[in-house]
């Protein structure tokens, strides 16, 4: 138990930002790569920027979506991804954590408001499972991976309460904090190589769909009469 | 991906590259000391004797080929004339890589080309390679323009081959010879069945003979990587090339240790002697006589093997000349940390990826060229492949390697920096007694300081005034010198030591007296300062002197001058003390003082060098 705190605390902690920098950095290069790529064979080279960062920005305040078919799903996910991002980057006690690592602070949420949005997170995120699980289409589409990163979140952030109300805590609190470090830290790890590269993403997400619509029309019919395979099925 | 072999062959290449690299970053951010086992009574390891001394061995094979090519005509070597000037190319590149690593202020690597000193071996080895490096990338050019716009650039360079590629013949031949040389200047270092006058003779032949077994295995593994028929003619050939060199190379090095009446040393039964015998044997020994057998030069499995013994067999060679052998005479044990080890094999990977990829993409080998380009062709129309984890599509042939390679590579990276050490181990110094004398004389000599202790202590009021410039003492000590704790001034110095006082302040129960029970984890920073309790302890009055305000001493020059300059200059304002010269350098660096004379009257031989001190 020792051990795995002593591992969760310092060489885990290392290797979860390790891994997540450096992915990152691939994944923004490999990305960069091929948007490079998908302009320069799109037909059209004609790209709307103001256009696509004001539907960016539409994506990200989604209140056009309030008028469709999922209302309560697309409160849910706004308001865990508001939780998601604010938490774990201004909550106190982590920016003291920081600041006696590496000696940078930044300023921090009232205890409160922290309090809040973990709480309005987790419903969040409860409301996404039950719509994973009880609509029909998306039971369909989802894979283990879904379950797997929505069970990391929500641990994570049950875990992350007790850390922060140890008289509520009903587990031993090292026992508890191990489940929060580990939780966090897998998160980190697997961010930049599973769905969570969204977070890295977002802001190419956008390009890379107008560049599909730019592509020439019938363009995989001339590809396959090259290759000698017209009228075969792709 | 239809060669599995390939693949994880490179995927292996990335990861172990992707370790070299972490390394990398916390060599060049930390330091040597804590990325290596080196020390000052070795200096040379791992790095010297694998990546350069190795390194230049390996790429004999670039100037034996051209001679045997270009020179002698042998016209049916032709097709590994060219891979093996790339390997060369590529093998004094990775030198030059790794010299970086290896040197202290590698920032100065260029100063060979203004600062000149002839008469320095290391000089003579500095500019050939920056030369023969320049003549290799220009052999090599050709072969990477044909496929760029600059035609006429490769069309000259093309007419200019033949002279290129005779200067490469000879300066690599005074480059080989010229690191035997280097070893020539240390005689009581290399163990004597190492040491020879003959060195940059023996470091030439043995060369020649690496080059060869450096061809055979590299054409050998690039043929069963990309799974073509070995070219067995050609292999055949050079191997009986190398049953000749090598038996050569056995016999000079007998009859060199023979003349030298050193013969009796190899069968000593000591540990140089156990690694000069597996080194002469797996260089040497046994390929000459497997390949002098018609039957096994027609085994591509045997060559294979064999090449790799005699490879193994010389880098051995390299590494026992310029560090191991050397041990014997320091007697200071070195074993390469694995983060040595990382990065020798992460220049290796890397050198073999760029080599893979020029002649997967470039004419080194037309015929292999055409055929990796109808795969890659094949590959082109191949169906999309999805990653099964991510959900993003992989892209077909090289688009996919390029994800699979840098996941790789990205891992084995964060890994590496999480694993690599980041601190040197503190080292834990028993307490004892002040070492200090009357007069005490510093520094590195043959010009010392002689410093008055006594007087200095009196005038500053006796036993009470050590922490004027001592500041913290050891348990038990007073007036601790700087020595005993700060062992390497320019590392992070920590004496807490963290049982000794679990063990004093009776054992776990007593974990709340420093960290306090409402702290939920127990470390250092949190915990109570240490100045609490040992007040007493820290003494510091000079304020020359600042404890704990920073991760690094001064050295050990700049913590005495800024110690005594400061008062000294005031001194010599006083009327009182009237010593007006006082704040000048000649006060202490001056010989012939009193101070001097007392001194050496009490320890006579201690003004010769190896004296009392």
């Amino acid at each position: 138990m020792n051990t795995a705190f002593y591992l969760a605390r310092g060489p885990f902690l290392y290797l979860a930002f390790a891994v997540l920098i450096l992915g990152a950095l691939r994944q923004w290069g490999l990305t960069i790569a091929e948007v490079i790529r998908a302009y320069r064979v799109a037909g059209d080279q004609k790209i709307p920027w103001q256009w696509m960062f004001k539907k960016s920005l539409g994506w990200i305040v989604p209140v056009n979506a309030l008028r469709g078919a999922r209302v309560l799903f697309t409160i849910a996910s706004a308001v865990f991804h508001v939780g998601m991002l604010l938490v774990p980057l201004f909550l106190a006690g982590h920016i003291a954590l920081v600041k006696k690592g590496i000696g940078l602070a930044w300023p921090a949420l009232p205890a409160a408001a922290a309090d809040g949005l973990t709480i309005a997170a987790l419903a969040g995120l409860g409301v996404i499972l039950l719509y994973r699980l009880l609509d029909k289409a998306a039971r369909f589409l989802s894979t283990a991976q879904d379950y797997a990163l929505l069970a990391l979140c929500i641990v994570a952030f049950v875990s992350g309460y007790f850390v922060a109300h140890p008289a509520q805590n009903p587990l031993p609190f090292n026992l508890m904090y191990l489940f929060h470090l580990l939780s966090a830290e897998l998160i980190l790890i697997v961010l930049p190589f599973s769905k969570l590269c969204h977070a890295l993403l977002f802001p190419s997400t956008r390009i890379v769909w107008e560049l599909g619509w730019h592509f020439v029309p019938g363009g995989g019919d001339k590809v396959r009469v090259a290759l000698g395979k017209a009228g075969e099925p792709v | 991906m239809e060669n599995r072999r390939l693949f994880l062959f490179k995927g292996f290449m990335w990861v172990l590259a992707g370790l070299a690299a972490a390394v990398a970053v916390l060599r060049f951010a930390l330091g040597l000391g804590v990325s290596t086992a080196l020390s000052d009574t070795t200096p040379w390891g791992l790095w010297i004797g694998f990546d350069v001394m190795g390194g230049v061995a390996l790429a004999a094979g670039g100037f034996v080929m051209a001679a045997v090519v270009h020179v002698f005509h042998q016209e049916r070597y032709h097709a590994a004339a060219r891979p093996a000037i790339l390997t060369a190319f590529l093998g004094y590149g990775a030198v030059a890589v790794g010299l970086l690593f290896d040197l202290g202020l590698p920032w100065n690597i260029w100063h060979p080309i203004i600062f000149w000193n002839p008469r320095s071996p290391l000089f003579e080895v500095a500019w050939c390679v920056m030369l023969y490096l320049t003549v290799l990338a220009l052999e090599i050019a050709p072969v990477i323009l044909v496929k760029t716009p600059f035609q006429k650039l490769h069309g000259l360079l093309s007419r200019l081959a033949l002279p290129i590629m005779i200067l490469g013949i000879m300066l690599s031949t005074l480059h080989q010879s010229s690191l035997g040389s280097l070893l020539l200047i240390m005689p009581f270092r290399v163990h004597p069945l190492w040491y020879s006058h003959l060195l940059p003779e023996l470091f030439f032949v043995s060369a020649i003979c690496l080059g060869l077994s450096m061809v055979m295995l590299e054409s050998s593994v690039t043929s069963w990587l990309y799974k073509r028929e070995p070219e067995m003619e050609m292999l055949s050939g050079l191997a009986r090339l190398a049953s000749f060199a090598l038996a050569f190379y056995f016999l000079f090095k007998m009859v060199d240790l023979a003349i030298q009446h050193k013969l009796g040393l190899i069968f000593d039964g000591s540990w140089p002697s156990s690694l000069f015998i597996i080194e002469m044997l797996l260089s040497a020994v046994i390929p000459a006589v497997l390949f002098a057998i018609p039957a096994v030069r027609r085994s591509s499995k045997a060559l294979w093997f064999l090449a790799a013994c005699s490879v193994g067999g010389f880098v051995l060679d390299r590494i026992n000349a310029s560090g191991l052998s050397q041990v014997w005479a320091t007697r200071n044990f070195y074993f390469p940390a694995w983060t040595e080890f990382a990065i020798s094999l992460g220049i290796v990977s890397a050198c073999v990826l760029v080599f893979l990829f020029i002649e997967e993409h470039f004419p080194v080998d037309p015929h292999a060229l055409e055929q990796t380009e109808a795969e890659r062709k094949k590959q082109e129309s191949a169906l999309p492949a999805f990653a099964p984890f991510a959900q993003v599509w992989l892209g077909e042939g090289w688009r996919k390697s390029a994800r699979v390679y840098s996941f790789l590579f990205v891992l084995a990276m964060a890994f590496g920096l999480t694993v690599a050490p980041k601190t040197e181990p503190v080292l834990q110094m028993p307490a004892k007694r002040a070492v200090g004398a009357d007069i005490l004389r510093m520094g590195p000599g043959p010009r010392y300081v002689y410093f008055d202790h006594k007087k200095h202590q009196d005038e500053a009021g006796g036993d009470k005034s050590c922490c004027i410039c001592h500041h913290l003492h050891q348990k038990g000590d007073v007036g601790t010198p700087c020595v005993v704790c700060h062992q390497k001034m320019f590392l992070p110095t920590n004496i807490f030591n963290h049982e000794a006082h679990v063990a004093a302040l009776n054992g776990k129960a007593s974990c709340a007296l420093c960290h306090g029970e409402a702290e939920p984890v127990k470390v250092a920073p949190l915990a109570k300062k240490c100045s609490e309790c040992h007040e007493k302890d820290f003494m510091a009055q000079n304020p020359a002197v600042k404890v704990f305000d920073s991760k690094w001493a001064p050295s050990y020059k700049d913590a005495m001058h800024k110690m005594c300059i400061p008062c000294h200059e005031e001194k010599a304002k006083d009327p009182k003390v009237n010593q007006p010269n006082l704040g000048r350098c000649g006060a202490c660096h001056d010989s012939g003082t009193a101070t001097e004379k007392a001194y050496l009257a009490k320890f006579p031989d201690s003004s010769k060098p190896g004296g009392v001190k």
